[in-house]
């Protein structure tokens, strides 16, 4: 490591959190030359066990102030459930360490808010995971839009569409009270995707909801999100694990602005596959959203440019929040500008 | 196709414009300037359009009307209501209901091919940057009310300028999402379905032969309809209805249709 933030070897990095979606974060660690793994932590020593043994036999904890204090941990990528991402979070900053977050980065705005101070006053750096951002449509949409080749966007379409993916009933991202709703727990994806593409400050959110898999869910599995900017544009984003069928994976971008148009339409990222058993889509390989993250996050850490600052995964909780309400009561919510 | 012939006679139409190669293209219909066709394709100016629909309709005429009958909707149900008494065929220009691929994706909804429609989202971007989004929207909207067959009941509107964006409520429950407007070079034609049991993507601006076809489906729909004497599927009474959804939402955020 050869920056001025006196790193000189890879940065030890303790992943806190277990479940499916800390194996992406360990692979790129794992695959990064600048980062190696110091530990696991879980509430549940089984969990944290079993990964630890799975990483390498790392050390593992199931207390989080004994994991932070282990020797050569410098950093967290932190994966706990949604609603224990404040506690998680000011810990870490307490304990002097940089932190990579599962979006959202809270569940409530007060403790975004928090998080972002927290680790400002300790200069240290705070991400969350948003990692459409890194990955290469978004990239593409983005430089689109910033070289001019829409002129000034007027309209931004963008549906991630899929099938049920969540397990049964006990699935923690199924309680508001955890997750904060999937307003908070994906629809701040594509809430920040959008705002980051417009460029823009957003002023307004109309959101409508449906719980299309089941009556009986207290999330909404679909989502329908109206934000609009100061500057009179206006972005929908949908956002569905409700849709039939359940293998549906559809995501699709249209760009409207008043020099042009760019779009990256359902189809348009994918060869087609006429085999024995049907046609298919077979999308483009990608790169790896979670290891361009990674390597970012690590570059803000040695004093780089961070390319998604924290301020901005709270803006995204703002604008998810607003989505609940406006859900909850059928009424535009206005937002502060940033 | 009956035998039978009529005559149409195109007023305020140039000769490029497609309807009038549709017409001419058309083997239900032979072009003529006499004051005896059978039929008027009417294209006037806004602030001439409903003394020329009383007028034709009042003369026996069927007529296909493009853009909204008048500027004051309840003019324009007068009209409609005129036109429904005199037993003329009469036809707003929603020919995008006749497009091969929405036609097609009309007949596997109410096939029940995507189980129980609950959302439609819709864009309607033109290359066109003289093309108004709010005559842009009345085809989106009435494409709408075809596929599902659902009246509007609310709508909320964004303007961002060169695009329109209408959220629209439908009975049931269901909701759907018309973005209407143009930009240079663009072309985006397109319907998406999502229903209880399957999803159907539908691009209107294809195939390429797409857009004379959808026009020949308007005139087929009016042919048969004056040869047969049966109904036409759809009425100046749809143009209303369409308008009602445009101008409630300019007057009230989240008004009734």
């Amino acid at each position: 490591m050869e920056s001025s933030s006196g790193y000189d070897r890879p940065v030890g990095v303790l992943v806190v959190g277990t479940g499916a979606i800390a194996e992406l974060h360990l692979a790129a660690v794992h695959a990064h030359p600048g980062a190696t793994l110091a530990g696991v932590a879980d509430l549940v020593p089984v969990r944290a066990a079993a990964a630890a043994r799975a990483h390498g036999g790392v050390p593992w904890d199931t207390d989080l102030a004994t994991a932070l204090a282990r020797p050569g941990v410098d950093a967290v990528i932190a994966c706990p459930p949604n609603d224990a991402h404040a506690e998680v979070g000011l810990a870490v900053a307490a304990a002097g360490k940089h932190l990579l977050i599962e979006k959202p980065l809270a569940t409530t705005v007060d403790d975004a808010d928090r998080l972002v101070a927290a680790f400002a006053d300790h200069g240290l750096t705070l991400t969350a995971a948003h990692t459409h951002r890194h990955y290469d449509y978004a990239r593409a949409v983005h430089a689109a839009i910033a070289d001019g080749t829409v002129g000034r966007p007027r309209l931004i379409r963008l549906s991630v569409l899929g099938g049920w993916i969540w397990p049964d009933w006990r699935a923690w991202v199924l309680d508001p009270a955890r997750s904060g709703g999937h307003e908070l727990h994906n629809g701040v994806h594509l809430l920040d995707l959008v705002t980051w593409w417009m460029g823009d400050d957003p002023v307004r959110v109309y959101a409508r909801g449906r719980k299309q898999t089941a009556a009986e869910l207290e999330i909404h599995d679909y989502l329908e999100l109206v934000v609009e900017f100061a500057g009179g544009g206006v972005a929908v984003c949908e956002m569905s694990r409700g849709h039939r069928p359940a293998t549906l994976g559809y995501r699709d971008v249209l760009v409207v602005g008043d020099g042009g148009s760019y779009a990256i339409p359902w189809d348009g990222a994918a060869a087609t596959l006429f085999g024995e058993a049907g046609t298919a889509l077979l999308p483009v390989a990608e790169s790896d959203g979670f290891a361009t993250q990674l390597d970012a996050w690590l570059t803000a850490i040695r004093g780089g440019p961070d390319p998604m600052p924290a301020t901005d995964a709270a803006r995204a909780v703002v604008l998810a929040v607003a989505a609940r309400e406006s859900i909850a009561t059928g009424a535009p919510v206005e937002v502060m500008a940033a | 196709m009956s035998a039978r012939r009529l005559t149409a006679r195109l007023v305020g139409l140039t000769e490029q414009h497609p309807y009038t190669a549709a017409v001419r293209a058309h083997a239900g219909f032979e072009l003529t300037n006499s004051d005896d066709a059978d039929v008027v394709v009417l294209a006037v100016p806004l602030a001439d359009r409903p003394a020329a629909v009383e007028q034709t309709v009042k003369a026996g005429k069927h007529t296909v009307v493009h853009g909204v009958l008048a500027e004051d909707p309840d003019q324009a149900a007068e009209l409609a209501a005129l036109a429904q008494n005199q037993g003329t065929v009469c036809l707003p220009d929603y020919h995008v209901r006749f497009q091969p691929a929405v036609r097609a994706a009309r007949a596997a909804v109410a096939a029940g091919r995507v189980g129980l429609p609950w959302n439609v989202q819709g864009d309607l971007i033109s290359s066109d940057t003289a093309a108004k989004p709010a005559s842009l929207a009345v085809h989106a909207i009435d494409t709408v009310r075809a596929l599902t067959g659902l009246p509007v009941r609310t709508v909320r509107r964004t303007d961002a300028g060169s695009v329109l964006l209408l959220l629209l409520t439908h009975d049931h429950g269901v909701t759907s999402t018309l973005a209407v407007g143009h930009a240079p070079g663009a072309a985006t034609h397109r319907y998406r379905i999502s229903g209880s049991h399957g999803m159907l993507d539908v691009d209107a601006s294809k195939p390429a032969w797409a857009g004379g076809a959808s026009m020949a489906g308007l005139l087929t729909e009016l042919h048969t309809a004056v040869v047969t004497d049966r109904p036409a599927e759809l009425s100046l009474d749809d143009a209303v209805a369409a308008q009602r959804v445009l101008t409630d939402v300019r007057t009230a955020e989240g008004s009734t249709a």
